[in-house]
């Protein structure tokens, strides 16, 4: 069988990884599958809004009144310009729509990067040096908890706005949000990475390193941190559907992204004014682009967390 | 003329176990110490392997632990070749590491499951700055595979390809790669198969004979302890209770807890000696019984031993820590 | 009419994996006599204990038993659906496993575990079952077992904790009880304690016993007969001190040597050379073969069949002639 020591060794990267389980368990899992189309479709469409847009919805100059609030293109007063059919101001409810994903998306990547890296560096020093650096950091940590994500972020916008003024919202907009995220997130990543470096730093390979007198902050990088990182690629996959909705929620209380520059969340917020007047198409597409995209990125992340859990197979 | 490489006085650690600080105030309860060693005192000469025995919860992975630099001590002192190890300074202190080395227990847990076996073997080679290029580390590391048994090519595996007993090589391989002359071994069998089991004594006792080393062999297994020790150290609740020399520890033990080990070995050679069940358990450390703490299970106990400590007597044959016990 | 109480028949334990279909116990045959202790002993990987747990029925998917047939007191019981063998487990075969934690309850009292099991087996009153769980608990060495009845399990020690589990197996007055690595977890003063009372015990209540354990020493203990696996075949069954004085199949021989003993002289322990091959690639012919000094071109090509040498029975090519090879 496919055990063969000298065959394994000639074996390349992507061979090893069609070999893994991880490969295996996710070419058996269709739902997985899907939800993997569904985010690259999405992520791609994004990245190449520019492209594939039919429209430019920042382009000031080509925006007509006239076209504004015209339904879907099937609909009798559609226009076939309009697949989608266009907002209040005669923006391309598609185009923006794949503007809008973009914007959504970088918000989510960065602010769960930073997430990320803030939470991960404090659970690694909390769970190795332990004792009162430990103690500091989660009791920190617990205080961060018991402030709601959107809480944080009204009072970071507000804060910013006050020092910063109305003239730089735009520019401002997109740090306050990732801060104000990340801010609410890190706190898991932080925990979980602590737990599993509590164990990790009891392993003999830990003491092997520790006895040859290698710096903590080495053994900290080289030998704990890619042995706790299983967790924090589930954590992230899923707060990133979660930065995402965070993001749409914040935008559509108005502290997020400005309408200029619509993400997914302000569009919904503007197509929500117009909802009981029967234009449904301005917040209902990007409503189910949203839905779409944090559906198959969580199934993504339910599917990781299964797949690298040993106890689960 | 004995030379002594490793000598360890009155070595004693106290983990505190209590709860923390304010569990503590609310449900008013006073601070839990565990001695887990208790002022203990041997020597280890260079060129030997000394074993200590002892159950679950005797303190001998402390012992390990402390004399490698991976636990501090709370009380005592420890030369390595003459220099103290709790006072040097950094240059000294980072000379001295390459000097000892350890083996554990697990081989699972013991090498970096994300490291190639080359990778997890150059470490202390990189660490100590040992091989002048790259080149030159990577053939040591062929090297020491190769010495340990394996084959050089396996040095582009990960662990996880290897079974229980080549993982456990592979650890050896790393222990050597410093050039040590004192290994201390904790357990290094304990989680193998019995016929993989000989083969890494075989493998370890070979090494020994060919680099000159010295061996602290931490077991709970009379049977691996009689086969690898020059010398052995009977551990009772952190207290060294007996030392003797191998043979004459199991031809005359005479510390009472030492005779019930003995008697409790099983009896692979069918020979018909009735196997005698020990009584009692091992008390709980954090509250040891009074007096000698070996007393309650003790079939030659006094009353003087429920109130005294026993002291190490020593004499030509070893040391013993018992005010009954006899065959000086 | 012979006393077997459990007649196990070319048993095979078969798992699918993507890697293909791994066969974990491979036509494994034995016969279990009234009131005899059988211990089964091989490395990790021999199998042991999935023989075990197919006996009783506690393959999960993925594997299943794919061959052979199980008879408990005459009766077949590895084709019966999973209800009736449940209540068959629980009237008339006791487990004991390495972690007692796992036997036991830790929300119940050992009284409440204790009583419960015996008025599920047993019509009398509640009163009569709890004087006879302090009865199974004084019998299994616990001492003041009428006070420590209301303990929780946590409080315990881990020797006192796997003598509980002995009484609780033993509450049904079963007929096999299945004991896999019962000592393992334990202290070794502890360990040969917990043998002596398994081995009283199931002579008192004429129980059968199988003892899945990789240690020879408590095989040599408590064993009458013993079978050695060898990546999940039977190399070699008989009485235990003919087995352990006069192995006849080459690896029980270097099993054998390679335990040191304390009577023992000379530097080296035998060792036998590599390790037992992993079941996904389990070379043709006799699985020992490569790892034999002994072998022959057979031994690489077929599988042997075992053969009646002396009082053991031994699958090896080498036994073809006239019986033992020195």
């Amino acid at each position: 069988m496919s055990m063969n020591k000298e065959t394994d060794e000639k074996m390349s990267v992507i061979a090893r990884v069609l070999d893994s389980d991880i490969w295996y368990s996710f070419t058996r899992s269709k739902v997985t599958m899907v939800a993997a189309l569904v985010t690259f479709l999405i992520f791609a469409s994004a990245l190449f809004a520019p492209i594939i847009s039919p429209h430019d919805p920042f382009d000031l100059a080509s925006l007509s009144l006239m076209d504004s609030l015209l339904p879907p293109a099937w609909n009798a007063e559609g226009d076939p310009n309009y697949l989608l059919g266009t907002d209040d101001q005669g923006r391309d409810v598609l185009s923006t729509i794949l503007y809008g994903s973009r914007i959504s998306l970088a918000v989510g990547l960065v602010s769960v990067a930073f997430a990320a890296v803030l939470g991960i560096t404090l659970g690694l020093v909390a769970g190795y040096m332990g004792g009162r650096v430990d103690a500091i950091i989660m009791r920190v940590a617990d205080v961060q908890l018991s402030f709601p994500a959107i809480l944080i972020a009204l009072l970071i916008d507000g804060t910013v706005n006050a020092l910063v003024g109305g003239m730089d919202r735009e520019r401002s907009a997109f740090t306050v949000l990732v801060i104000s995220i990340g801010l609410s997130f890190w706190v898991q990543y932080a925990r979980t990475v602590r737990s599993s470096t509590l164990v990790e730093r009891n392993k003999e390979y830990v003491q092997a390193a520790r006895l040859i007198g290698l710096h903590p902050f080495l053994i900290m990088l080289r030998h704990v941190l890619p042995n706790v990182m299983g967790p924090v690629l589930v954590i992230a996959t899923i707060n990133l559907a979660l930065a995402v909705i965070t993001e749409a929620t914040l935008s559509f209380l108005g502290v997020g992204i400005p309408g200029t520059q619509p993400s997914l969340g302000t569009m919904i917020r503007t197509g929500n004014d117009f909802l009981f007047s029967g234009e449904w198409w301005i917040t209902f597409f990007p409503g189910a682009m949203l839905a779409a995209l944090v559906l198959a990125v969580n199934l993504l992340g339910d599917w990781l967390r299964d797949a690298l859990n040993p106890k689960l197979r | 003329m004995k030379d002594t490489l490793v000598n360890v006085e009155n070595l004693t650690r106290i983990f505190d176990v209590s709860k923390p600080w304010l569990n503590r105030v609310i449900e008013r309860e006073e601070k839990k110490l565990l001695l887990a060693v208790n002022g203990v005192s041997l020597e280890i000469r260079r060129g030997e392997t000394f074993a200590l025995v002892g159950e679950s919860g005797s303190g001998k992975s402390t012992i390990a632990k402390m004399i490698v630099g991976l636990l501090s001590a709370s009380q005592g002192k420890i030369d390595f070749d003459g220099i103290d190890l709790f006072q040097p300074g950094g240059a000294e202190m980072r000379a001295l590491r390459q000097r000892y080395q350890m083996i554990f227990q697990d081989p699972f847990a013991s090498l970096n499951p994300r490291w190639r076996v080359n990778k997890i073997i150059a470490e202390p080679l990189r660490k100590f700055d040992m091989e002048s290029s790259e080149s030159a580390r990577h053939k040591r590391v062929e090297e020491l595979l190769e010495l340990v048994g394996m084959s050089a090519k396996d040095g582009v595996k990960f662990p996880h390809e290897f079974s229980g007993g080549q993982r456990q090589r592979i650890a050896i391989a790393r222990a050597l790669s410093s050039n040590p002359e004192f290994i201390v071994c904790d357990e290094p069998t304990s989680a193998l198969d019995v016929s993989v089991q000989a083969q890494i004594l075989n493998l370890m006792r070979d090494l020994q004979d060919e680099l000159g080393l010295t061996y602290l062999f931490i077991s709970h297994d009379l049977s691996v302890v009689r086969h690898m020790a020059n010398r052995i150290g009977v551990l009772y609740l952190g207290r060294l209770v007996e030392v003797a020399d191998g043979k004459e520890l199991f031809r005359n033990p005479r510390h009472p807890y030492t005779k019930m080990l003995l008697n409790a070995i099983p009896d692979l050679d069918m020979t018909g000696r009735e196997v005698a069940r020990p009584d009692g358990e091992i008390p709980n450390p954090i509250n040891p019984p009074s007096g000698c703490t070996f007393h309650p299970r003790c079939p030659i106990a006094t009353e003087y031993c429920k109130r005294e400590i026993p002291s190490a007597r020593n004499s030509e044959a070893g040391s013993v820590a018992c005010f009954e016990a006899t065959g000086d | 009419m012979s006393d077997t109480l459990l007649g196990v028949k070319d048993l095979v334990v078969e798992f699918s994996t993507r890697r293909g279909i791994l066969t974990a116990v491979d036509k494994v045959s034995f016969d279990l006599e009234r009131g005899e202790v059988l211990g089964l002993v091989g490395e990790s990987g021999a199998g042991k204990s999935i023989t075990g747990s197919a006996i009783v029925g506690l393959i999960d998917p993925p594997g299943r038993i794919a061959a052979g047939t199980v008879h408990l007191a005459g009766q077949r019981i590895d084709n019966l659906p999973s209800e009736k063998m449940r209540r068959i487990r629980g009237d008339k075969i006791g487990m004991v496993f390495q972690d007692p934690l796992t036997s036991l309850n830790p929300l119940y009292t050992v009284a409440k575990q204790l009583v419960q099991t015996i008025l599920t087996h047993k019509d009398i009153s509640k009163k009569q079952a709890r004087d006879r769980a302090i009865e199974l608990l004084d019998k299994v060495g616990i001492p003041a077992a009428d006070l420590r009845i209301d303990d929780y399990p946590h409080q315990f020690s881990g020797g006192m904790r796997q003598r509980v589990v002995i009484a609780l197996a033993l509450c049904a007055d079963p007929e096999l009880i299945i004991a896999d690595e019962p000592t393992t977890a334990l202290d070794v003063s502890v360990q040969s304690q917990i043998v002596g009372v398994l081995k009283k015990m199931c002579s008192e209540h004429g129980a059968s016993v199988i003892l899945i354990t990789h240690d020879m020493g408590v095989i040599a203990e408590a064993a009458d007969r013993v079978a050695v696996l060898y990546s999940g075949r039977m190399a070699e069954i008989g009485p235990v001190r003919d087995v352990i004085k006069h192995p006849q199949h080459p690896y029980t021989k270097g099993l054998m040597g390679s335990i040191p003993t304390i009577t023992q002289e000379g530097d080296r322990l035998t060792q036998i050379p590599g390790s037992m091959p992993r079941l996904t690639d389990r070379p043709p012919g006799c699985a020992f073969a490569p790892r034999c000094e002994m072998a022959m071109d057979v031994c690489r090509q077929n599988h042997p069949e075992e053969k009646d040498v002396g009082t053991a029975r031994v699958a090896c090519h080498l036994m073809r002639k006239e019986g033992a090879v020195a």
